[in-house]
């Protein structure tokens, strides 16, 4: 089954790259719809919904702390809701938060999804072109979160088979001394072996399966294009001191289609193969 | 844990407790008592104009000539707040006690003409170097606040070092 993720590391990472940058620098609150309902989609396919379902919660709490925060440090706007001290908490304020909160979602959410979908092969394969020792390692820091996390969580259930009479604490503590001696010793098994298969000789290759297809070219040229679409036609809202929307012309129409395309391009991917795939196993 | 969201809780309550929170009817509403006392205000953003020469902004006197009464101990902050509040004017400050800083008057903020653009003030044509709620006013004071461009070059306050 041919999916998203399966195609080429370059496309890949411009595709997110294109999502990321425009959602951080477009304070657009329709863009920024479109993002972030692109995201939560792929994410859904890819994740299952059940799980994005329960991440809204955390995400919700921090764009409604930011969406508060905000008008508590800017008082800028023409519309006063009432006063602290004599400085005014405005509604422009609180929607300008508002959008800010929207964006950091939106962003979070495509970083999400770009853990998910880059892991340590593809890593490699980007940064091994420019320095393959800076690549091989960031590859393998990236590793080692997760690592940790699932070591801990085995040597916390093992401590409790053998049923530990421990306060929580002094468990907690016990549990976290045996990840970190266990991660130091993997560390050196880790060199020792990497120094027997011949880490550091000269001349060395460097193997990667990834080839870039037409198919690839096509998906980078469609996603290059809309991008180029959207940045050329995109509208800004102005929030200070009144609230403008952007201007509707055909140019800025047609930027929020292609945008609205663009953000779709995964979800539509997954699901026009998951289709495809359905049908093949039906014919079998 | 629960003890430590609740401490967690009780910072921000107790930061809003030591805030007067006022609706914005109520706040406008509020008018000073009379005092034999006057002080004349004004706000004059023509730097800023010139700067931007094709805003929205036409109009270089936010304020002119305003009179304001006072008390006895009232700064000019105090006045520039009568003076904002009785004329529904925007403004914004930081700070609290002499360090009290003006950001913005008008929706007119600093740097939005250049680095070195802002707010400063002058008590019968004197440049204060100290903050405006340290400045205590006196009968027939004349108060002018000014946008500069250029770090009070442009106004007639260049900035000497310290």
């Amino acid at each position: 089954m041919n999916t998203f993720r399966n195609l080429h590391p370059l496309t890949l990472l411009c595709y997110f790259a294109f999502m990321i940058v425009f959602s951080v620098f477009n304070f657009n609150p329709i863009y920024l719809a479109l993002s972030l309902f692109g995201a939560v989609m792929y994410a859904a396919v890819i994740q299952g919904a059940g799980v994005v379902l329960r991440s809204f919660v955390g995400y919700f709490a921090m764009f409604l702390l930011i969406a508060v925060t905000n008008p508590l440090f800017s008082h800028n706007g023409a519309t006063a809701l009432f006063f602290i001290n004599d400085n005014r908490v405005t509604l422009e304020a609180l929607v300008y938060g508002a959008v800010l909160g929207l964006a950091i979602v939106a962003a979070l959410y495509w970083f999400r999804s770009f853990n998910e979908v880059f892991d340590s092969e593809k890593y490699r394969f980007i940064f091994g072109r420019i320095s393959p020792g800076l690549g091989l390692v960031f590859s393998m820091i990236l590793r080692f979160v997760p690592e940790l996390v699932r070591s801990f969580r085995d040597i916390k259930s093992a401590q409790r088979a053998f049923g530990s009479n421990q306060g929580r604490v002094k468990r907690y503590l016990g549990s976290f001394s045996a990840v970190i001696t266990q991660s130091l010793e993997n560390g050196v098994i880790t060199s020792d072996s990497m120094n027997a298969r011949g880490f550091g000789l000269k001349h060395r290759g460097l193997y990667s399966r990834f080839r870039f297809t037409l198919y690839d070219g096509v998906y980078l040229g469609v996603a290059a294009v809309l991008f180029s679409i959207a940045c050329i036609g995109a509208r800004g809202f102005e929030y200070y001191p009144y609230i403008k929307p952007m201007e509707f012309s055909a140019m800025s129409i047609l930027s929020v289609c292609a945008f609205g395309a663009l953000s779709l391009i995964p979800f539509i991917f997954e699901v026009k193969e998951g289709i495809k795939w359905r049908i093949s196993v039906s014919r079998i | 844990m629960k003890r430590f969201f609740a401490a967690l809780l009780i910072i921000p309550v107790a930061l809003f407790c030591g805030c007067s929170v006022k609706s914005a009817d109520e706040y406008y509403k509020e008018t000073e008592a009379k005092t034999k006392s006057v002080v004349t205000v004004s706000v004059n953003c023509e730097k800023a104009i010139e700067y931007q020469h094709d805003g929205e902004r036409v109009n270089p006197d936010i304020l002119k000539n305003y009179e304001v009464s006072f008390k006895d101990g009232d700064t000019v902050f105090d006045a520039l707040k009568t003076a904002c509040k009785n004329n529904k004017l925007q403004f914004e400050y930081n700070g609290s006690g002499d360090a009290v800083y003006i950001k913005g008057i008008d929706y007119l903020y600093e740097f939005e003409c250049g680095d070195l653009s802002g707010w400063e003030f002058s008590v019968n044509g004197e440049f204060p170097s100290v903050g405006c709620n340290a400045v205590k006013l006196s009968e027939g004071d004349e108060i002018k606040w000014l946008y500069t461009c250029d770090l009070g070059a442009d106004i007639g306050n260049k900035y000497k070092g310290n």
